[in-house]
């Protein structure tokens, strides 16, 4: 029945849905594959938005300079660097990665959709809208700019009196009740919506990976509502909790923010780990080492990230007793991740390496992860982060980290664009761009380690520590050329790139490489089912209608 | 294939799912303009002010759209649904729903104990004098939840009035709750006690205006359900006010963490 498959998806007959050459189809669209298709590229638009903001961060910091010195002022300054941390943060990293998880987990674990299609799109919607509101606040005497952890005092009116600033707190509490709207859904979906046979030890590891970011997004992200809730109230109806106690509505503040802010960084990393996953097996040929003990440590890391807030509080007043058992939950909050990283380096080991453009990605998201992961194990220990904390050595710790994530969701993107757009990327391209992307990573951020003394969200330093900042300076404008290069290769691939087949990764095993390329609206033509052991589709019977017309023909 | 499969397959491809709906957009749209009149309001400029109102009105309006769209989603039963098998879709979305409000409503609750412990917990007094309104409001809520059950129970035995009669005094039930807040709040605003006079009413009023705010949504459902089940609806599956009961009950046991925190210690 191959034949009927409208393999652009886009027939215009698809249930009252317009044809996907139609801008009215995705102004309407409820499906899954169009609303990831959305997000990603949404995201991407936020991913050079915050890049903007990054070089002007960087060619600021090309020398150390006076206020009101160089391209930027003191008051832009600022807001570069709080709307760089919050766009790249909220609007950038998460929606990349849901858009994946729009597109593909339903394929992979067998369903048709999400189960709430509507409430998907109102959550695109609302992450799109909360992004426009934080675009609109520039123009509203200045966005926000007390930096992304928007801390206390400096969020209450009387630092930072402009509308923009409340603007953005606004974009801020839309944005975390879409990514409440969508936790809902994708927990319902892969708890509930799963094919025959596959239980959730058979489950893929990106849907895996995934099912836990959106458990911990649900109870997260409820904590940063609250902590926006109450600074929309304070900012606007004026009550006064964060400035009537003193230091302590500044301490009510971090750990409303953190409670929210620790797991936030696993929300964020764990996609792109469970991306690397997919793509180490498929193109090593092999199974992932351990399996059931890399799900346990994911399972175990999930649980624990909610119990290491206050390492991020050390140098509050808080008890030296309670930062000692922080301390030990942060540092041991390491060795899942250590057999994490053990499991993914002998599936290499095991297995014969094809190294194609998302598997180098891949390979050089966990290189840069274990430089990240090694660097933050001494911002966990009480002592050295009092020496450390408020410096450029977090600054380069948490960029190895996060953009370590985004290095392996481009290998994401790499490796499912032949899936999404039915069409081949541009195989030595691709490789240029990792050469570049490595290369002006490392110039840009390993440099931030050397001069770590240099202070954190400030635009002045020692002037020995120029060298290092220049080099830094350098290797963004490699970075941002990369992804220049990458995005023009996804541009003309899809207009000159081969036709991709059903599945371009010889020793692919998920569910969506047995589909067509791009799969059509509804994703199955009978149901899938691994009931015997082995993926098999149903045949579903076409209903004969009075007339003898079957439905699900043209 | 046996029969039963046979008839299994034939029902599912009857079953059309629809793809397409622009209330996601609108109610987006008016979400953005509302935030947008609501960033500047403080500064009395009419412009943010009419964009507030503006903001609301379409916000309610595709609300409304949204509701009346028959909208069909993937239905099951499906393959693997652990640990969640006798828990059909739109239960299990409540019922997380309902998991990251408990979380919404600790924080809230946490921050206004760690607020009272920095003030110094025995220098602190309840905001109203009179514990009275608080404990008809307990009772209000504790016989609202009671009168959903009665709905559920009507709808059971296919009596379409019963229901509409449940789900008004319901409804009533609510409005009195929030008229009585309303009167306690009047009161207080009249001694000189709103949210921003100090740091004791700001966690009083705030933490029970979202309280209230919540109430508010439930009676808005609460009118729908009646309207529908006005109409007939519900007799053959009380779903929507079992889930809706869940919701209910929820902010019925949230006032009951509230009552004694603001009113008796």
């Amino acid at each position: 029945m191959k034949e009927t498959y409208q393999t652009d998806g886009g027939h215009s007959d698809g249930h009252g849905l317009p044809p996907m050459y139609s801008i009215k189809r995705w102004l309407v669209t409820t499906n899954h594959k169009d609303i990831g298709i959305l997000y990603i590229i949404t995201s991407l638009f936020f991913l050079v938005m915050g890049g903007v903001l990054a070089l002007l961060i960087r060619l600021q910091l090309w020398l150390p300079r006076d206020p009101g010195e160089g391209i930027l002022s003191a008051f832009a300054y600022n807001q570069s660097v709080t709307a760089h941390g919050l766009i790249m943060v909220f609007w950038f990293l998460s929606p990349f990665a849901f858009g994946f998880a729009n597109y593909i987990v339903p394929l992979q674990i067998g369903a048709r959709d999400l189960a709430f299609p509507r409430l998907n799109a109102l959550s695109y919607w609302l992450y799109l809208i909360s992004g426009i509101l934080l675009g609109v606040s520039f123009f509203q005497g200045g966005t926000f700019n007390g930096g992304w952890t928007v801390y206390a005092p400096l969020n209450l009116p009387t630092f930072t009196p402009q509308i923009g600033a409340t603007s953005a707190v606004l974009a801020l509490f839309i944005f975390s009740v879409a990514i409440t709207a969508g936790s809902v859904n994708f927990l319902t979906t892969i708890h509930r919506m799963r094919a025959k046979g596959m239980t959730l030890l058979n489950m893929p590891l990106f849907t895996w990976t995934i099912l836990l970011t959106v458990w911990m997004m649900l109870f997260a992200f409820a904590s940063l509502l609250a902590a926006l809730m109450i600074l929309s109230s304070d900012r606007i109806l004026g009550t006064t909790y964060f400035s009537g106690t003193g230091t302590q509505g500044s301490l009510l503040w971090t750990h409303l923010f953190w409670f929210f802010g620790h797991p936030e960084v696993y929300i964020v990393f764990f996609p792109a780990l469970g991306a690397m996953a997919e793509i180490f097996q498929t193109f090593t040929g092999r199974r992932i080492v351990g399996r059931k003990w890399f799900i346990a440590a994911l399972v175990l890391v999930t649980i624990q990230s909610f119990a290491v807030w206050m390492h991020h509080m050390f140098l509050t007043g808080i008890n030296l007793e309670v930062k000692t058992i922080f301390m030990i939950t942060t540092i041991g909050i390491s060795l899942p991740f250590d057999l994490m990283v053990f499991s993914l380096i002998y599936t290499l080991l095991k297995g014969k390496i094809q190294f194609t453009t998302p598997f180098l990605f891949a390979f050089g998201g966990l290189i840069l992860f274990i430089i990240g992961g090694i660097t933050g194990v001494f911002l966990g220990a009480v002592v050295l982060d009092y020496e450390f904390r408020g410096t450029y050595w977090v600054v380069a710790h948490f960029h190895y980290v996060m953009v370590g994530g985004v290095t392996g969701l481009i290998a994401g993107i790499y490796y499912w664009y032949p899936k999404i757009t039915g069409k081949m990327y541009d195989e030595f391209i691709g490789k240029i761009s990792f050469i570049l992307y490595f290369i002006g990573f490392n110039l840009l951020y390993f440099p931030l380690f050397i001069a770590w003394e240099t202070p954190r969200r400030v635009f002045t330093y020692h002037p020995s520590l120029i060298p290092w900042h220049q080099i830094a300076t350098i290797g963004a404008f490699i970075l941002a050329l990369s992804f220049a290069i990458m995005l023009y290769n996804f541009y003309k691939s899809l207009f000159d790139g081969e036709d991709a087949p059903d599945s371009p990764w010889k020793y692919a095993s998920t569910l969506e490489w047995s589909l067509p390329s791009p799969p059509p609206l509804e994703n199955w033509e009978g149901t899938p089912t691994y009931e015997n052991g082995f993926l098999e589709f149903l045949p579903e019977k076409k209903i004969k209608t009075d007339g003898g017309e079957t439905i699900h023909e043209k | 294939m046996g029969v039963k499969q046979f008839m299994k397959n034939e029902q599912k491809t009857q079953h059309i799912e629809t793809h397409a709906s622009i209330w996601p957009l609108f109610i987006s749209i008016g979400v953005l303009i509302f935030l947008l009149g609501l960033s500047g309001i403080n500064t009395g400029s009419t412009l943010y002010s009419s964009l507030f109102v503006i903001g609301l009105l379409i916000f309610s309006i595709s609300m409304i759209g949204f509701g009346a769209q028959r909208f069909q989603g993937p239905e099951g039963p499906f393959g693997e649904s652990w640990p969640f098998q006798g828990v059909e879709n739109m239960k299990t979305g409540v019922w997380l729903f309902l998991a990251s409000d408990v979380v919404l409503f600790g924080a809230f609750i946490g921050s206004a104990i760690f607020i009272r412990v920095a003030y110094g917990w025995t220098s602190w007094t309840p905001v109203p004098d009179d514990v009275l309104p608080g404990l008809i409001n307990t009772y209000l809520l504790l016989t609202s939840s009671f009168t959903v059950i009665l709905a559920l129970v009507a709808t059971e035995k296919k009596n379409r009035y019963g229901a509409v009669a449940a789900l008004t005094t319901t409804f009533l039930l609510g409005v009195g709750f929030l008229m009585n807040k309303g009167i306690e709040w009047n009161h207080l605003y009249h001694q000189g006690l709103w949210l921003s006079t100090n740091v004791k009413t700001s966690t009083f009023f705030l933490t029970t205006g979202l309280h209230g705010a919540h109430v508010i949504g439930g009676l808005v459902i609460t009118l729908w359900l009646i309207y529908r089940a006005w109409n007939g609806a519900y007799l053959e599956d009380n779903r929507t006010i079992e889930y809706f009961g869940l919701y209910w009950h929820f902010v019925d046991i949230v006032w009951l963490f509230l009552f004694p925190l603001f009113y008796i210690l």
